[in-house]
Formats: C-alpha cells, sequence, structure tokens
C-alpha cells in the first residue's frame, strides 16, 4: 500500500520499515496540475493537497496530514474523515523546547506507529530497520552535499525524487555553472515540481540557488543530526532523531529555522532572499519583514498565484531584483 | 399580551438619558460617566454610528469596557505587574487573577480598536508598515499597538499558546517576539477524539478526547503557573489554583445565567451588541474580576426585570438567529436587530471560557480539560455539533456565521457548520465576511442577512 505525505517533517523511513510504501504527497508529478474547486482564503498548497489526497484515498492508498499549519489542519477534516482508517493527522508539537513538546511527539510517533500496524505494515527485524534508516539518512547527507554540484532544478528535482521514492540519483556529471552568478536564497514554502520555473528563472536572471530553503528544498532533508552508529533498536532514539530534524517556519519560536538559515546563508555569501509562498499562507507571509531585519539583505516576495498567471511578470520581477543584487 | 418595545439610543439620546439619570440619582462606579466622553476622550467614534440599550446596567457595561486600558494603567502605577495573555481565549487569566499583584488582559482585543475608533489610529496601516498587510486578520492592529505603547500598556510577561491555533495569530505573536516583545509559548495540540482502547477524558462542553493531550496542556499549563507565580513572587500550588478555578467559576455561572434568560426567552431583553460584549467579560473579566461580577449581575438583574415586565428589545416577530464568531465590527450586531433578527445564541470563538470549569478534580487538570474545549483547537466539526445542539435548544430559525478577514479558520469552517446546520436542524445559514468598519459592505451584507431572515420567516408560514 502506499501512504502519501502530506509533509517533509513525517518520518517516510518509519513508513518504509513497516514495509509500506511512503510518498511525498508534496512531489506527486500531478501536483499543481489539478483544476481545483478554490474558496476563498483556502491556501492553494493545501487545496492541491487536498484534491491529491481524495484522489489517492479513492484508489485505496493512505494519507497522512500534519498539524502545523491552519489550512492543512482544517483541510485533513474534510479529507481525513471520509477516508476513515486509512488517514491519519499527525499531530507535530509547535513548541520545542519543553519536556511537553517532546512527549507529545513521541506519543504522536507511537499513534503514527499503530496507524501503520491498522494499514497492514509490519515493522521488520531489528538488522532490516538498521539498514533501511542508515540509508535514508546516507541518501539525505548526498543530496545534502550536492547543493553546489548542481543545477537549482537539478537539486530541487533530485530532492522531489527521493521524497516521492526515496532515490537520489546525484552521482550524474554537475550540471551547475560553478560559482558564477549572484548567490541568493530561496526561502519559504513547498515549491511544487510545477513551480521549479522559478529557480530556472533566477539562474536564467543570473543568480545562483545557493540554498533551496523551502519546505521541498534542502531544509527538507532536516539537519545533520550526530547520531552516532545504529538508532534503529531504540524507538526513543529513533523518535529523538525525527523529531530534532524538524526545522519550519511555523515552529515557536522559530530560532531554529533563522539559526539554519543563518549558517547557509553566511558560509555560501548569499546576497539576496527570494520568499516565496503560497496564497493565503500567513505563516510564509509574516516573516518577510522579520527575515530582512535578521539577515540585512535585499528581499523579493514572489507568491504562487503570480507563478501561475503571470509567469512573464514574475521572470521580469526576478531580473529586476538580480540586476540589483549585482 | 404583547411585550412593549424599548427602542435603542443613539450616543446622543444616550446622553439626554444621562442626565436624566444623573438628576434622578443614579449611583455609579469610579468609572462611570457619560457615554459620549469615550469619543472626545478616546477618539472612538464607532459609538456614534451604534445603538445601545438604555438601561443603567448597559450604561455600566459599556463604561467598564471602554476604560480598560486605563484600569491597567492604573493597576501598573500602583505596582501591580502585567500579564498579556495570547490566543486561548479564556485560561491563563483564570491562573493569573489567584496571584495577587497580578492583572491579565488580553492584547488580542485590539482588534477591535479599529473598528471603535473608525481607523483613525491607523493601527492597521501601522502594522503593514510592521509587514503584516490587510490579508491578515484585524488582530494585526495589536502589533502596532504594542509598538507604539499608545492603547494599552506594554504588559511584563507574555503569554502565548501554539500549535492548534489560527495561522494568522501565530504568526502575528511571532513578528511580534521578533519586534523584542518576549514570548513564553506554550503548546497547545490540536483535539482529536481518542482512537479505540486509547485512555480517553470528557471535556467541558461534552466532547471527549485523549488523556495523553490533556496531560500535555496540565504539563504546559503547570509551566505557564510557575512563570506567573514567580513574575508574582509566591509560590504555586494547587490551593491557588483551586481559588482561581473557583472565582471563574462564579462569573462562567453568572454569564451561563444571563444567556439562559436572554436566549430563551421568548422576547430578547438584552440586545444582541451588549450579549457580545457581556459574554466577552469571561475571558479575562476585562481587567477587574469583582467588578465584572458586579457588571453581570446588574445586566442580569434588568433582564429579569424586563422579562417579568413583558419588556423586550427586538419585535415579537423576530427571527431567532444563532450566531458564530464575533464581528469585526460592532454595528453588525445593530444591523441584525434593525434588520428584523434576534440574538437566540451564541459562539463567538471562546465556549470553552463559558463552559463551568470541573471542581471535582485536581486544578490544573481541569484547566487543562477546559482549554482543550476550545472551539478553535478541534476540527470545526466538532464546533458544529455544539452549534447545532444549542440552536436546536434555543428554538434558532437561522444561523449565521461571522467570516473574520483574512482569518486562516474562516477559510473552511464556515462550510462544515452551515452544512451540519442544513443537515441536523433544516435551518437556513450564511456566511459574511465583516469588516472592522463595514459601512461599505451595509448593502451587501444587507442582501445576505436581510434574505437569510426573509427565508427563516417564510418557512414559518410553510410550517402546518
Amino acid at each position: 500500500m502506499e501512504v502519501y505525505l502530506a509533509s517533509p517533517w513525517i518520518p517516510r523511513e518509519w513508513v518504509e520499515v513497516h514495509g509500506l510504501v511512503p510518498r511525498g504527497l508534496f512531489s506527486a508529478p500531478a501536483f499543481g496540475t489539478l483544476t481545483l474547486r478554490m474558496a476563498e482564503g483556502i491556501c492553494s498548497f493545501a487545496q492541491q493537497s487536498l484534491e491529491l489526497a481524495r484522489m489517492h484515498g479513492a484508489q485505496g492508498n493512505a494519507v497522512v496530514f500534519v498539524s502545523s499549519c491552519d489550512q492543512m489542519r482544517r483541510g485533513f477534516d474534510l479529507v481525513g474523515v471520509p477516508q476513515g482508517t486509512r488517514a491519519f493527522l499527525f499531530n507535530l508539537p509547535a513548541t520545542w523546547q519543553s519536556g511537553a513538546a517532546w512527549r507529545l511527539f513521541r506519543a504522536e510517533f507511537d499513534r503514527f506507529t499503530r496507524f501503520l500496524e491498522r494499514l497492514g505494515g509490519c515493522r521488520q527485524s531489528d538488522e532490516s530497520v538498521a539498514a533501511i534508516i542508515d540509508s535514508a539518512r546516507d541518501t539525505r547527507t548526498r543530496l545534502r552535499s550536492s547543493w553546489n554540484k548542481l543545477s537549482a532544478r537539478g537539486f530541487a528535482e533530485c530532492i522531489a525524487r527521493f521524497h516521492w521514492d526515496g532515490r537520489a540519483i546525484v552521482e550524474r556529471a554537475s550540471d551547475a555553472d560553478g560559482d558564477t552568478g549572484v548567490p541568493v536564497a530561496v526561502v519559504g514554502g513547498p515549491l511544487t515540481q510545477a513551480q521549479l520555473g522559478i529557480l530556472d528563472a533566477i539562474e536564467l536572471a543570473g543568480g545562483r540557488v545557493a540554498v533551496n530553503a523551502t519546505e521541498t528544498g534542502e531544509r527538507s532533508l532536516g539537519l545533520e543530526t550526530p547520531v552516532p552508529g545504529r538508532v534503529a533498536g531504540n524507538i526513543d532514539c529513533l523518535a529523538q532523531f525525527f523529531f530534532w530534524r524538524i526545522i519550519d517556519v511555523w515552529q515557536r519560536p522559530n530560532t531554529r529555522l533563522y539559526a539554519w538559515l543563518r549558517e547557509r546563508i553566511e558560509e555560501r555569501n548569499v546576497r539576496g532572499i527570494v520568499l516565496w509562498h503560497h496564497v493565503a499562507c500567513d505563516l510564509w507571509r509574516a516573516e518577510a519583514a522579520s527575515l530582512r531585519e535578521a539577515f540585512n539583505l535585499p528581499i523579493l516576495t514572489l507568491d504562487s498565484e503570480q507563478a501561475r498567471s503571470d509567469h512573464l511578470r514574475l521572470v521580469h520581477r526576478i531580473a529586476a531584483f538580480m540586476e540589483i543584487l549585482r | 399580551m404583547k411585550h412593549c418595545l424599548l427602542k435603542p439610543l443613539s450616543l446622543d439620546a444616550w446622553d439626554d438619558r444621562y442626565r436624566e439619570l444623573v438628576s434622578s440619582g443614579l449611583m455609579e462606579p469610579f468609572y462611570g460617566g457619560p457615554l459620549s466622553r469615550h469619543v472626545t476622550a478616546s477618539g472612538d467614534h464607532r459609538l456614534e454610528r451604534l445603538r445601545f440599550d438604555s438601561s443603567p446596567a448597559a450604561l455600566r457595561l459599556w463604561n467598564f469596557l471602554l476604560t480598560e486600558n486605563e484600569r491597567l494603567r492604573k493597576a501598573r502605577a500602583t505596582g501591580d505587574r502585567l500579564v498579556g495573555a495570547m490566543k486561548d481565549l479564556g485560561t491563563v487569566p483564570v491562573m493569573a487573577y489567584a496571584l495577587e499583584g497580578l492583572r491579565a488582559f488580553y492584547p488580542d482585543g485590539t482588534w477591535w480598536t479599529p473598528c471603535l475608533m473608525e481607523e483613525t489610529d491607523c493601527l492597521l496601516p501601522k502594522a503593514e508598515a510592521l509587514g503584516i498587510d490587510a490579508s491578515f486578520c484585524p488582530v494585526r492592529a495589536m502589533l502596532a499597538a504594542f509598538q507604539d505603547g499608545g492603547h494599552f500598556p506594554r504588559p511584563d510577561f507574555l503569554v502565548c499558546s501554539a500549535g492548534a491555533v489560527c495561522d494568522d495569530f501565530s504568526a502575528i505573536a511571532q513578528r511580534l517576539e521578533k519586534l523584542g516583545f518576549p514570548v513564553l509559548w506554550w503548546e497547545m495540540p490540536r483535539r482529536r477524539a481518542p482512537e479505540p482502547g486509547e485512555a480517553q477524558v470528557v471535556l467541558p462542553g461534552g466532547m471527549v478526547t485523549a488523556r495523553e493531550l490533556v496531560d500535555c496542556v496540565r504539563e504546559e499549563l503547570a509551566r505557564v503557573g510557575e512563570a506567573l507565580a514567580e513574575l508574582a513572587g509566591q509560590a504555586p500550588s494547587d490551593a491557588i489554583w483551586n481559588k482561581a478555578v473557583r472565582a471563574a467559576n462564579q462569573v462562567r455561572g453568572l454569564l451561563a445565567e444571563l444567556r439562559r434568560t436572554v436566549y430563551h426567552a421568548p422576547v430578547a431583553p438584552v440586545p444582541a451588541l451588549e450579549m457580545l460584549i457581556a459574554e466577552m467579560l469571561a475571558i479575562h473579566y476585562c481587567s477587574d474580576r469583582e467588578e465584572t461580577m458586579a457588571v453581570l449581575t446588574d445586566i442580569l438583574d434588568e433582564a429579569r426585570r424586563r422579562l417579568s415586565t413583558r419588556i423586550g428589545v427586538v419585535a415579537e416577530n423576530a427571527v431567532r438567529v444563532f450566531w458564530v464568531n464575533p464581528v469585526a465590527d460592532l454595528r453588525a450586531m445593530n444591523l441584525l436587530e434593525e434588520w428584523g433578527g434576534c440574538l437566540c445564541g451564541s459562539d463567538f470563538m471562546f465556549t470553552h471560557a463559558l463552559d463551568p470549569i470541573p471542581e471535582d478534580m485536581p486544578p490544573l487538570e481541569a484547566l487543562a480539560r477546559t482549554a482543550l474545549a476550545d472551539p478553535m483547537v478541534g476540527p470545526a466539526a466538532d464546533r458544529a455539533a455544539r452549534v447545532v445542539r444549542e440552536a436546536r435548544a434555543a428554538k434558532a430559525e437561522a444561523v449565521v456565521v461571522a467570516r473574520i478577514p483574512g482569518a486562516s479558520h474562516s477559510a473552511t469552517e464556515g462550510r462544515v457548520i452551515l452544512e451540519a446546520v442544513r443537515h441536523a436542524l433544516g435551518l437556513p445559514g450564511v456566511e459574511v465576511e465583516i469588516a472592522p468598519v463595514c459601512d461599505a459592505m451595509q448593502p451587501t451584507l444587507a442582501g445576505r442577512l436581510q434574505a437569510l431572515l426573509e427565508t427563516a420567516r417564510a418557512r414559518r408560514v410553510k410550517k402546518p
């Protein structure tokens, strides 16, 4: 059975460990191509996720949403109930500094495990579990280190591929154009495959995406957590591993996101930030001023509606931004 | 025997009435005075467009509401520490008021300032300059109020629930912290039904949830309690929190009685607008718990007196409307009555602040259960079920869901609630968006609300 995960923070390895097939819903090739029954105020990403979840649910597959944003949480109410036992809402704590937050995550991890078992999943032997976890960790590490070996689109596609089927093909010859171009960070919500043209537009305009910090970019690979040896036999340890790799805008406070960004922005000499958000995504839109203040860099804000309906204008805006940065 | 219809008063008419009352010996609390002074002194120009109940009890209610910032400043001057509670709407203040020397209030309440001041304060454009534009809920006014310090005094301590809360509010509170106002965040997990075999807990209001969620919130409230106690220079204890719960229940008991008296009356004895204000007192007692009790007692006495003397504030054939969500423009509640409706029940987003807090269990457990009963932290279907139950009990003829402009929850919840109402009760319903100053939208609002009221009236005729 395929299990469609609506967020990269749901541990896909854990699904695989149970003999089920994890799929990043946000990496689905069909994402962004559906005709939606839009309602006023609904985030387009949430709406696309709902439609896809309905579609996959109707085919007998399972869907997992997260509670991290109001739109997705409420979207689950619309999709989850009709799907009954094949739908799950993972209650991701927004806070992370207290014992209660960790215990909530830990309890949710157990509940998620029970959900996978109800789907017919069965945890494999400790050795197989260790192999799956280690392999996924290696793949993530390999992907993380390839950020400067591929074009922005190539890198994003590799990550999407990983979230879709767990594979990462980064061994091919470098298609990156060296260190040329103005280094920028693309920060924000999920950038779906249909929206990768934005990355092309940045490169065409003389920019170089030095940090893809969108929810589907490098950030989605999580932190390089120092977990020595095999953690697979210890569920507590594994849950900690999954908990601490979350870096996102909805965390309170969201200082982990800023720390992660700062490290890369400084290390990669980023000179400007492109803030990408879906229409009606309050969590990301509200960060524009804070990002500007925190990094003292020029910011260009782009939204999914511009990307969809007025691509030419969007390209011009990106080109103008790059000109400023040069 | 017909009811006597009591007409609402304009602000000017209230000034005349005020003079009459004073000359006939009206006794007022220290914050009393004519309502029009709030226009001249504070710039609350919206009052000039509102219609008010004519009772001295309503005068006291309005004066109490409109002097809150003054009260907070006085409290600060006398050495009280101010706690800015954010988002949970009704739980943290219960704890804060049990500690001597603390006053809690909701900076969230600033969302009504642009309405009251008819945007002359420019809080919304100022919020935009701070990075939060018009696509966010009007609660963004809070951000500018913090920055300019001209409305409420800056709190000594800020605490905000995070997790299953509106994205707008969460984003704005995070922006606030980045502007240099430290926040203690506490986790409010999304409420869910227990799974088979999982330990469960019944919450106030009758919903059932998983034990582990209550444990999480209880632990978080203990953390909040420790911080509050430290601010007050006291040691937290169950005895203190028990006292807090009992005091909160006194206020909630009064409100429950008021709601029963007004909403179940054949002809409403208190207008919708004053009921909205009265209910709001539950969340943080408008910064004075004892006075809240006195204000509510007055309103309740007035409602009972009117009921017994067959005095109502709406026509006898007014359409009974159950209202969901608070309105950004208070005038909307007047309009409902002017167009032939009356309020027979409400869910102003804080029903958990109206339900009695259990007293037969450890206080933090009781408060955790109460916090988790928040209609905003669970599925919209839970909220809809309560709306259906209460609308049925109140013999509602129609349901209105007020959309809050830009609010993340408003995108989907209205549809869920109205579908449940149609399915379970067969009642007509409508969703209307109400801006902080809704004058420009009044024709649209009139079209939608009047059509709803007409539909409800037509259904009366069709009934055998």
